[in-house]
């Protein structure tokens, strides 16, 4: 269809402009599969094979380097910790921040500007500098060793960047339709859930995308407040191959394209969510 | 939207759980720091309090400065550079060209890739003696360019940059997840009137995804500030320091159980970060008006 | 507003008190009393559930998990102690496999008062910080033990003790000849150097051949160039070159000669890392290499054929005719061990000790690693005979010396790779080197 269209009205501007864009984008595929192929390849050679050359192919692709990985790992338990970690932080970071964006986003308070800039400012603490006060923390309620601990400090050190992308959706859809439910005698709770909730799912998705990724890839603290084998998540898992002095590389990049594989899942289905978000906002008018 | 006594109510009830795990693991954390960085402190033994010495003595240090001007390029280079190529991809993806959906997956790769590996393909890439850049220039008889550009003063900070502005997936997320919700009248509207895709794109979808771009812009901005996987993992600040950046040079102060210094650092920059998100909010509701 | 200012109250109040806990961490002897008297109740909790059949369980965050090359050998030896002393006490293995993570959990869980039963640090500096914590286990009075005693190395215990007083005992502790690939050597016609002049003969050699004469790199902690600079210092200042702190005269020579080390080397040193350097070297691109003895393992299996055989080790080089025959040795791991106020708690940590200072079972470790131990082993029962001549040439040495990275302040020692790559890249002279690694002491 599109291309019947295009050759009815191509004039020599769109055929260049066609080409232009056709262009980026296949330069941008390539440069961003570019480190996806290479750690797939790297990962089925020999160690020896990967520090003679790291740009060569391997003679024989090495699938026990996946079989390493997934058994001495433990992987599986460590992708289900993960899983039941990244969704419950993030089910609780974007419900949270979803209300707090709502109370700023839809309505002028004394110091919501204040409370927003405090928020916003979160998003610049260094993490890594914050081991003490966070072990502090997890120490003296008890939490330590235990996934909750992560699934908390997950959800909450989420929040800033959360809020700051869902009050930016907020605010660039119009009031009147909130307004006018408001004069249907639609109350604050009602217009959050049935109205404000599924109009900006589009930023609550984009928002979860992120909160999830960011879960799936925080190792610092997942090994700081954890111990057990049982309690260890993905990450874990790929630094299980680099010790003091010496590094298993292949069976490392094994582990990390097992990683990767449930995160792209995820955002494939958080993506198709996006396109759904497409009719509700053409029905919003 | 009016304050009325139950939007009072609700208002309190939608903040609490926000604030108590914003006070809990931010606002109590900064007060600490900000406490802790007015003291000598190794992390182990007692603290001995010297008032704003640790400040004077970062600013003294030309890493931390160096560190800082870094940092700024490389904001400046996110939101300049890196957010408009996302901007682009996202209005051309949007208009959904034959693949859309493979390739809004594809950009997204890099994210999802654990940092190191990233980090290992790329030295890889910039090595002198095997990499496929020096390589590529010998092939097409530019061997004279070729060096070892990672521990190359001249390029190291370059390559270790813009290697990751290309990386366009998180902000072409948001900004198409903004063109998402821009209603399809507007573009009937325009087309009857005769106005091209770039006009459209021009006069339609930027004004209508402004905040989309203005989380874009201020998240680039905050991440270049606070950049730090993409230095450690490549060139942990080398060669000679010409790469550190601000988060780096206080993981090497905690590496240096210089606690308070490192602490005075985070101070810094939870400052620096706080006035720069405010100042963009500002430009942009300024826009507005 | 009042839930604001209320909320404010509760952060502060949170930070004061823990920032008192911090301030707490010194010396003072109330705090310290009353902290015991909470920790002897816990205490008497576990030993109650000790009597009613339960063991006494210890911790140990292990860092020889994983793909370390003692992983398999020393996860046996714990498997051992437990089943010996089933029932009685039961080691619980934390596995920790990245170094700078678990560095980073070890520190803050020592700097909130929360030390594991039994860990391992890889360094004095740190071990003398952790102690000045007052929350490690004095363990001078055990290791002075004739059955303890016996085990070690002579002079190895003394070494590491803090004011005369043993927070910790080495283990694992690392002797790092200089190899050579012969094959290369030959091919090149360079004999095996003794002093510095000949090994930059044979650098202009191996280079007129077409092969790297040396690996360098600057990347993480500089590790392979900070071997090499501390043979250098070793051949520049003897045996007491550390003694004098860096304004001995050494250093600045000893930076003379790395600098003109890294004209021997390939053109990605700066900023090269282990990967970078094991690269060349296992692939015969370059020819003379430094490193701990358990690399020995990796260049078998991970090298090309036929490298390992072609493997000749020695100790240093003389400078000016001087210093040569030296044996650059380090500590690698040190075991420490949380103070215990329970003395069967105690008991056990040093049941513990005790059964993985065996000679036998070390020698076992020894064998299956590659690695080497401050623990007298019968070194004739070597089964690597290349690990056996780098122990026969370290007993044969004129004298041992600490690697520059375990000999200075962790601030200097943190801040060699950049003043190295400034060094290399002409920023600056090798006295300004030496005066960029004083600035770091404050």
């Amino acid at each position: 269809m599109a291309r019947t269209k295009q050759i009815k009205t191509s004039k020599p501007q769109q055929v260049i402009l066609g080409i232009v864009k056709w262009i980026l984008i296949i330069f941008f595929a390539l440069y961003t599969l570019f480190p996806l192929v290479w750690l797939f390849i790297t990962s089925l050679k020999t160690n020896a094979e990967y520090f003679d050359s790291p740009f060569s192919l391997p003679a024989v692709p090495q699938w026990q380097n996946y079989v390493n990985a997934v058994t001495q790992a433990n992987l599986g338990q460590m992708i289900f910790n993960s899983i039941t970690v990244a969704v419950i932080a993030t089910i609780i970071n974007v419900l949270v921040a979803a209300m707090a964006s709502y109370a700023i986003s839809r309505f002028k308070f004394k110091g919501r500007e204040i409370i927003f800039a405090l928020f916003s400012a979160g998003i610049m603490v260094p993490l890594n500098a914050m081991m003490v006060p966070y072990y502090t923390i997890f120490s003296k309620v008890g939490l330590l060793d235990s996934l909750n601990s992560l699934r908390i400090l997950y959800a909450a050190i989420g929040i800033p960047i959360s809020t700051f992308i869902i009050r930016g959706f907020m605010d660039s859809f119009p009031l009147e339709i909130e307004e006018a439910a408001y004069v249907d005698g639609c109350g604050f709770f009602g217009r959050f859930f049935k109205i404000v909730l599924p109009l900006t799912k589009t930023g609550l998705v984009t928002a979860a995308t992120f909160q999830f990724i960011t879960c799936w890839n925080e190792f610092v603290y997942a090994n700081l407040l954890t111990s057990s084998p049982t309690k260890k998540t993905i990450q874990i898992g790929i630094r299980f191959f680099t010790n003091q002095f010496t590094t298993d590389y292949v069976s490392m990049y094994a582990a990390i394209i097992v990683a990767i594989v449930p995160s792209i899942v995820i955002y494939m289905l958080f993506q198709e969510q996006i396109i759904s978000g497409l009719t509700a906002g053409a029905v919003k008018g | 939207m009016k304050v009325n006594r139950e939007a009072k109510i609700g208002i309190v009830l939608f903040l609490l759980p926000a604030m108590i795990l914003f006070i809990a693991f931010f606002l109590f954390p900064i007060f600490y720091v900000g406490v802790m960085s007015l003291f000598d402190w190794n992390g182990i033994s007692e603290a001995t309090f010297i008032g704003l010495g640790n400040y004077k003595e970062i600013f003294a240090d030309r890493v931390f400065r160096r560190s800082i001007r870094n940092n700024v390029i490389w904001a400046l280079a996110a939101c300049f550079l890196q957010v408009p190529m996302a901007l682009i991809m996202a209005m051309i993806l949007s208009k959904k060209p034959r693949g859309w959906k493979f390739f809004r997956t594809v950009y997204f790769f890099p994210q999802v890739i654990s940092g190191i590996a990233i980090a290992a393909m790329w030295s890889a890439v910039f090595n002198s003696e095997f990499g496929v850049l020096n390589g590529l220039l010998k092939l097409i008889g530019l061997e004279k360019y070729t060096r070892n550009w990672l521990g190359d003063p001249k390029t190291a900070f370059i390559c270790v940059l813009v290697y990751g502005l290309f990386y366009i997936g998180y902000y072409m997320v948001i900004m198409m997840a903004g063109i998402t919700g821009i209603d399809p009248e507007y573009y009937e509207a325009a087309e009857i009137d005769g106005a091209s895709r770039i006009q459209q794109d021009l006069h339609i979808t930027i004004p209508l995804i402004k905040y989309s771009i203005m989380t874009c812009m201020t998240l680039a901005a905050v991440f270049g500030l606070r950049t730090f996987e993409q230095i450690f993992f490549l060139t942990n600040g080398g060669p000679a320091n010409r790469t550190s950046v601000v988060v780096l040079y206080l993981y090497n102060q905690m590496n240096n159980n210089d606690y308070g210094g490192a602490n005075a650092s985070s101070v810094c920059l939870i400052i620096v970060g706080a006035l720069v998100i405010v100042s963009i909010r500002k430009l942009f509701t300024l826009k507005k008006d | 507003m009042k839930k604001r200012y209320l909320a404010l109250g509760l952060a502060v109040a949170m930070a004061v008190s823990s920032i008192a806990a911090c301030g707490s961490s010194g010396s003072t002897k109330d705090t310290a009393a009353a902290g015991g008297e909470t920790q002897a109740a816990a205490q008497g909790e576990t030993q109650a559930a000790a009597s009613s059949g339960g063991e006494i369980e210890l911790s140990f965050p292990c860092i020889w998990v994983g793909s370390d090359s003692k992983a398999a050998v020393f996860g046996q030896m714990v498997e051992g102690f437990n089943t010996e002393y089933a029932g009685k006490y039961k080691v619980v293995i934390e596995e920790q496999t990245d170094y700078d993570l678990y560095r980073d959990k070890i520190r803050t869980q020592i700097s909130t008062g929360d030390a594991p039963d039994i860990f391992t640090l890889d360094n004095m500096a740190d071990l003398t910080l952790f102690a000045s914590s007052g929350k490690l286990m004095d363990l001078t009075e055990f290791l002075a033990s004739d059955e303890m005693a016996s085990k070690f190395i002579d002079g190895k215990v003394d070494a590491a003790k803090i004011d005369g007083v043993n927070y910790g005992f080495p283990y694992e502790d690392a002797v790092i000849p200089i190899m050579y690939n012969k094959k290369l050597m030959d091919a090149a016609g360079a004999e095996i150097p003794t002093s510095y002049d000949e090994l930059f003969d044979a650098c202009e050699k191996l280079k007129a051949s077409g092969v790297f004469p040396t690996t360098q790199m600057t990347a993480n902690n500089a590790w392979t160039s900070m071997l090499w600079y501390s043979y250098a210092v070793a051949a520049c200042g003897g045996p007491d070159a550390y003694k004098n702190g860096l304004d001995d005269p050494a250093f600045v020579k000893a930076a003379e000669i790395i600098k003109k080390m890294f004209d021997y080397t390939s053109s990605d040193a700066v900023g090269a890392d282990a990967t970078v350097v094991n690269g060349h070297f296992f692939n015969e691109r370059a020819a003379i290499y430094t490193n701990g003895a358990w690399i020995l393992g990796r260049i078998k299996s991970e090298g090309v054929e036929g490298l390992y055989d072609n493997l000749v080790v020695q100790p240093g080089l003389s400078y000016e005719g001087k210093n040569g025959n030296a044996y650059v040795n380090q500590v690698q791991a040190y075991f420490a061990a949380a103070k215990q106020d329970d003395p069967a708690k105690q008991e056990a940590v040093e049941a513990f000790f005790s059964y993985i200072c065996d000679p036998d079972k070390v020698l076992e470790l020894a064998n299956s690693s590659g690695s080497l131990f401050a623990i007298a082993i019968d070194s004739t029962k070597l089964e690597n005979p290349v690990q056996a001549e780098i122990v026969k040439q370290a007993n044969e040495a004129d004298f041992m010396i600490g690697h520059f990275q375990g000999s200075v302040s962790t601030p200097v020692a943190n801040a060699f790779p950049a003043a190295l790559e400034a060094l290399v890249l002409g920023d600056i002279t090798p006295e300004e080197f030496v005066e960029e690694l004083k600035a770091a002491d404050k």
